[in-house]
């Protein structure tokens, strides 16, 4: 039995050690075999992923977006068509704004994305707060400070500016 | 396949035996009729996957048919919608179906996926169909968040712009993944086509391959039984055939489910909310379908700071551990043979369960 078996483990290594290998046992030729297999199966597989997911990955990479900037803009109605309590959501270019006309008699302006998931946040005139519905962040309606709620950071502000007839301007901060 | 004769000739025979060269039909059957089922009082649970399977093909039949008519751009698609339920013959009824079937689909998921959590059919050799369920679920998911943007209401605005932000605050590829979802820095036409792309042509592909594995292994490795009845003497266990018995029921089950389905559809069609208007304050009360009510819970519930992280990380950690969990605690579960570790798993998803139950609750409220 031994002889047989060592015979057929001698014939296996004969038939592994073609193609000019040198080798001393069926096991480091199959391990060596199977290293470079694997080198070549892992180049190959990164090279495959490199050369497919270029191509995918820059089409469908968003161009940078043609956002129009804007610096200033008129508010549609003059101060004495915005009693105090009176708020407004307008879009600023392409960014959300309010405008609230607080009960201190002051214009407050802010970008209307909530800090916390970008949902739209509103004036909400009987408990005087800035309010986003989505997940009931509360800021104060005089400084945008985030005073209740999930918002980690207060609402980034806007300018509002008032000439003597009443027309009312917003600019960037 | 001997030739027929005048004398002898069967057509039906004639016929079946020629396909069965060609398409091994009766091995198929021979197959079929060696699986059986095993009969038993929580054998109710086994037809849930079958009835998830109806939902499935009603969502590709009806969501084929709506494309017809949908048109999916940012300016026209809300317009459209409108036209399919108020003047399309028959829209309302198409558009009915796969907005509730969507719904029920999820719903009869969640049910497939507690009942075979419970009975712990996720032990080996079945781990990968638990897994690829799990992963079927996830798919049914994304299908819903990408379907209930397209109709451009209010909800799905911002629906849209809640989910996109929560991927936003990933750590460090965040900004470039909501970016990238987006397809820009704010929604519009660009995102409506990536999810549109998403939600008809690689999600049906992701969703079909990971069923046919998901069935496959079922028929494979037959059906589980629980714990409970395993444990029976085999005198007292029962079995029915999986062809013809079964499947005869199951189709039984499938007809009272569509009847069902039919009166619900037709008695309280699907409505459509608003148009949305991205200038608008988001509207008080909002709130995203049931199936993410958990989710959109506990993100109300983390305050801003948590000690020095932003509260929104680490309800996206918790959120994702919690949910992530149900891959690994029924693996760590899998051989069956640690009574702590099979209890801590049935504990485990009792209170995954309620927990999940009292925030969808609380999300609804």
């Amino acid at each position: 039995m031994t002889t047989e078996h060592d015979a057929s483990q001698t014939n296996e290594a004969q038939n592994n050690s073609h193609g000019g290998y040198e080798l001393d046992s069926p096991e480091v030729s199959f391990s060596r075999r199977a290293f470079f297999g694997g080198i070549i199966a892992l180049g190959g597989g990164l090279w495959a992923l490199l050369v497919g997911a270029t191509p995918i990955l820059s089409f469908l990479w968003p161009k940078k977006s043609e956002v129009v900037t804007v610096t200033e803009m008129t508010f549609e109605k003059n101060l004495k068509d915005f009693p105090v309590g009176e708020s407004k959501n307008f879009m600023f270019g392409s960014i959300p704004a309010l405008l609230i006309h607080d009960t201190n008699g002051k214009l407050s302006v802010f970008n209307a994305k909530c800090s916390h998931l970008g949902c739209t946040v509103g004036y909400q005139k009987d408990k005087d707060v800035i309010y986003c519905a989505c997940h009931g962040g509360t800021y104060d309606p005089n400084t945008g400070k985030n005073i209740a709620g999930p918002p980690p950071a207060p609402l980034k502000p806007l300018v509002a500016e008032v000439a003597a007839d009443g027309t009312i301007t917003i600019k960037i901060a | 396949m001997s030739i027929p004769t005048l004398k002898n000739l069967n057509i039906v025979q004639t016929v079946v035996d020629w396909l069965d060269e060609r398409v091994p039909l009766k091995a198929a059957v021979e197959f079929a009729s060696h699986k059986e089922v095993p009969v038993h009082k929580h054998s109710i649970w086994y037809y849930m996957g079958g009835i998830a399977a109806l939902f499935m093909g009603i969502q590709f039949a009806t969501g084929f048919l709506l494309m017809f008519h949908y048109v999916p751009t940012f300016e026209g698609a809300y317009a459209s919608v409108q036209a399919i339920n108020m003047q399309v013959p028959f829209g309302w009824l198409i558009r009915s179906m796969h907005s509730w079937g969507a719904n029920l689909f999820i719903l009869v998921l969640f049910i497939h996926m507690f009942s075979t959590y419970f009975m712990k059919a996720y032990r080996a050799p079945r781990e990968f169909t638990w897994l690829s369920g799990l992963g079927l679920v996830g798919i049914a998911m994304v299908f819903g968040f990408t379907g209930y943007m397209l109709p451009m209401d209010e909800i799905a605005y911002f629906a849209t712009k809640v989910g996109v932000d929560v991927a936003g605050e990933s750590p460090i590829i965040g900004p470039y993944l909501a970016e990238f979802v987006r397809g820009g820095s704010e929604i519009g036409q660009v995102t409506m086509n990536r999810f549109f792309s998403l939600h008809v042509i690689a999600l049906p592909l992701a969703m079909m391959g990971l069923f046919g594995l998901h069935a496959t292994l079922i028929q494979l490795q037959g059906i589980s039984e629980p714990e409970s009845i395993q444990k029976l003497p085999k005198a007292e266990r029962k079995y029915e055939k999986f062809f013809p018995d079964f499947i005869k029921k199951d189709v039984f089950v499938w007809f009272a489910v569509l009847v069902g389905f039919m009166l619900v559809v037709t008695m309280k069609p699907w409505g459509l909310g608003p148009q949305v208007d991205p200038a608008a304050m988001a509207p008080i009360g909002i709130k995203p379908e049931w199936y993410f009510l958990s989710q959109f819970q506990a993100l109300k519930l983390f305050p801003a700071k948590i000690l020095f992280f932003d509260g929104v990380h680490v309800a996206m950690v918790f959120i994702g551990t919690v949910f992530g969990s149900l891959a690994v605690v029924p693996i760590l579960d899998s051989t069956g043979k640690f009574p702590f570790i099979s209890k801590f798993a049935t504990v485990y998803g009792v209170i995954f369960f309620i927990g999940w139950l009292i925030l969808t609750i609380w999300g609804s409220l």
